[in-house]
C-alpha cells in the first residue's frame, strides 16, 4: 500500500494531473489502443474459426503483430492511469478482473502466433494448426471480457 | 453574411434540406435507372442513399441542438419540438436502414451478383417509407415557427412521445447505460480492426493477399458501425441538452462520423482497389484515402473520449 501511495504522489502523476492535455492524452491513447488491440485479434480471431475464409493462414501471423502495438500502448498508459489513483484501483473488483483478462488476452495472443509458426506446414496447406480454434475464442472472449470489466471499474 | 453556419438551429435548417430533398432524388433516379435498365446510375443512386442516410445523423443531432436553442423564445410550443423530434427519430431510423440496405447491395454488387437481385427493390420500399416519415417530419418541424401553416390543432395526440418512452426505458434500469457503453466499445472495436487492417493492406503490408479478402471484412466493421449508431442515438437522446452544449467535442465528432462513413464506401465500390490483386502495390491515390481514413476513424475515438473535457466556452 504504502508504494502504492508512493506511486500517486510522483512528480510523474503531479505532472499528468496538472497538465490540461497529459491525463486526457492518456485515455484517449488508451481507447484508441484497445480499438486496435480488440478490432484487429476479433477479425483475426474469427479467421482461426473459420470465417473470411479467403484471408491466406499464412499472412495471420505478421497480422497479430499489429495487435501487440496497441497492447504496447494500453501498458504505457495503462500503467499511467493507474498510477494516478493506485490505491483506489487496487481494491477495484472489475479492475482486477480487467488485469486478468488482459495477461489471459496476451497469453493466448503469443500462443497462437506460436502455433502458427510451429505449424508452418500445416498453415501453408491452408489448415487451421492444432489448438488454433480453442486459442482463438478464447482470445476474442478474454478481450471482450477485459473491455466489459474495463468499463465496468467506473461502476462498481 | 454568413454563409458558412455558426450554430446549432443554422446548421439545422441548412441540413435538414438534404436527407428531405436528396431521398426524393435519389428514390426518383432508383427509380428512372430500373426501368430503364441502366446499372451505373443505380448505383448512383444506391450511393446516394448511403451519403444521405450519413448526413442524416448530425441532421438529427442539429435538430435536437436548434431544440434547446429555441425551446424558451416566445411562441415556440415545446410540445411541437417534442412531436418534431419522434417523427425525426422514426424518419432517421427508416433512413439509416435504407442506406444499410444501398450499401450492402452495393457491396455484393462485387460479388458478381447481379443488381436484379432484391437489394434495389428493398431499396425502393425501405426508401419510400423514409421519404413519407420525412416529409412528415418536415411538416411537423414547420408547426413550430411557421404559424401561417399552423392548422390550429396540436399535432398527434397526447401521451408520452417516442424519445421520452427511450430515455425512460434507459432511467429506470441502471445496467442499461453501461451496458450501452460496452456495446458501443465492442462496436469502435468492431469498427476500427477492418477499417486498420484494410488500411495495411492498401499501404502495402500484407501485401501476398488480394485486396478481395480485406473487402469481405467491410459488413463485420458497418456492423460496429450500426452498433455505435444505436447505442450513440441512445446515448444523445437521453441528454441531447448537454451533448448539444459540447460545441468543440459533440460535432466534430458527428461531422467525422459522415465524412469517415463516406471514405468507407470508397473502399467498397472503387474499381482500381478492388483489382488489387496478390503482389500488387495500390495507386498513391488509394494509399492516401487509407491514412485519412485511419485519422477520421482515430479522431472519432478521441473526440468520443474527450467529450467530457471539451466543454464550450
Amino acid at each position: 500500500m504504502a508504494f502504492l501511495s508512493w506511486l500517486e504522489s510522483t512528480g510523474y502523476v503531479k505532472w499528468m494531473l496538472a497538465s490540461l492535455v497529459a491525463y486526457p492524452f492518456m485515455l484517449t491513447v488508451h481507447a484508441l489502443g484497445l480499438a486496435l488491440t480488440v478490432g484487429v485479434l476479433l477479425v483475426l480471431d474469427l479467421r482461426l474459426l473459420g470465417l473470411y475464409p479467403t484471408i491466406p493462414l499464412t499472412s495471420l501471423d505478421r497480422l497479430l503483430r499489429i495487435a501487440w502495438v496497441g497492447i504496447g500502448l494500453n501498458a504505457l498508459t495503462g500503467v499511467s492511469i493507474f498510477m494516478t489513483e493506485a490505491t483506489q484501483y487496487v481494491t477495484n473488483v472489475p479492475f482486477i478482473l480487467k488485469m486478468v483478462f488482459v495477461v489471459l488476452g496476451a497469453v493466448s495472443l503469443a500462443a497462437m502466433q506460436r502455433v502458427l509458426r510451429r505449424n508452418a506446414s500445416t498453415v501453408e496447406a491452408g489448415q487451421v494448426p492444432p489448438h488454433g480454434r480453442g486459442l482463438a475464442i478464447g482470445s476474442a472472449l478474454f478481450w471482450v471480457l477485459a473491455v466489459v470489466t474495463g468499463r465496468l471499474i467506473a461502476y462498481l | 453574411m454568413d454563409l458558412i453556419p455558426g450554430s446549432a438551429p443554422h446548421w439545422h435548417l441548412v441540413l435538414n434540406h438534404l436527407p428531405s430533398v436528396g431521398t426524393l432524388v435519389a428514390l426518383c433516379l432508383l427509380a428512372a435507372a430500373r426501368s430503364v435498365g441502366s446499372r451505373d446510375v443505380t448505383r448512383a443512386s444506391l450511393l446516394l442513399f448511403v451519403v444521405f442516410a450519413l448526413v442524416a445523423i448530425p441532421t438529427f443531432v442539429t435538430g435536437a441542438a436548434a431544440g434547446w436553442a429555441i425551446r424558451s423564445t416566445a411562441g415556440i410550443s415545446e410540445r411541437a419540438i417534442a412531436v418534431h423530434q419522434d417523427a425525426a427519430l422514426l424518419a432517421l431510423v427508416a433512413l439509416l436502414v435504407t442506406g444499410w440496405l444501398a450499401w450492402f447491395t452495393l457491396w455484393r454488387d462485387r460479388r458478381r451478383l447481379p443488381l436484379d437481385g432484391w437489394g434495389p427493390p428493398a431499396v425502393l420500399g425501405s426508401g419510400t417509407l423514409a421519404l413519407v416519415l420525412l416529409l412528415r417530419t418536415a411538416r411537423l418541424g414547420g408547426d413550430i415557427n411557421h404559424p401561417e401553416i399552423r392548422a390550429g390543432v396540436p399535432a398527434d395526440g397526447a401521451g408520452p412521445g417516442l424519445s421520452a418512452a427511450i430515455v425512460d426505458w434507459v432511467g429506470n434500469r441502471a445496467w442499461a447505460f453501461p451496458a450501452m457503453e460496452t456495446v458501443h466499445f465492442l462496436g469502435m472495436a468492431l469498427l476500427f480492426g477492418p477499417v486498420l487492417l484494410t488500411a495495411v493492406r492498401v499501404l502495402g503490408g500484407a501485401r501476398t493477399v488480394p485486396y478481395a479478402a480485406f473487402h469481405r471484412l467491410l459488413p463485420l466493421g458497418v456492423f460496429g458501425f450500426v452498433l455505435n449508431v444505436v447505442t450513440g442515438l441512445g446515448f444523445f437522446l437521453v441528454d441531447s441538452g448537454r451533448y448539444s452544449a459540447l460545441t468543440y467535442g459533440f460535432f466534430p465528432k458527428m461531422a467525422l462520423i459522415v465524412v469517415g462513413g463516406v471514405a468507407a464506401l470508397y473502399f467498397t465500390i472503387f474499381e482500381r482497389l478492388w483489382e488489387l490483386g496478390a503482389g500488387d502495390d495500390a495507386p498513391i491515390a488509394a494509399k492516401a484515402v487509407a491514412v485519412v481514413t485511419v485519422l477520421i476513424w482515430s479522431g472519432v475515438i478521441a473526440y468520443g473520449r474527450l467529450l467530457p473535457y471539451l466543454e464550450s466556452d
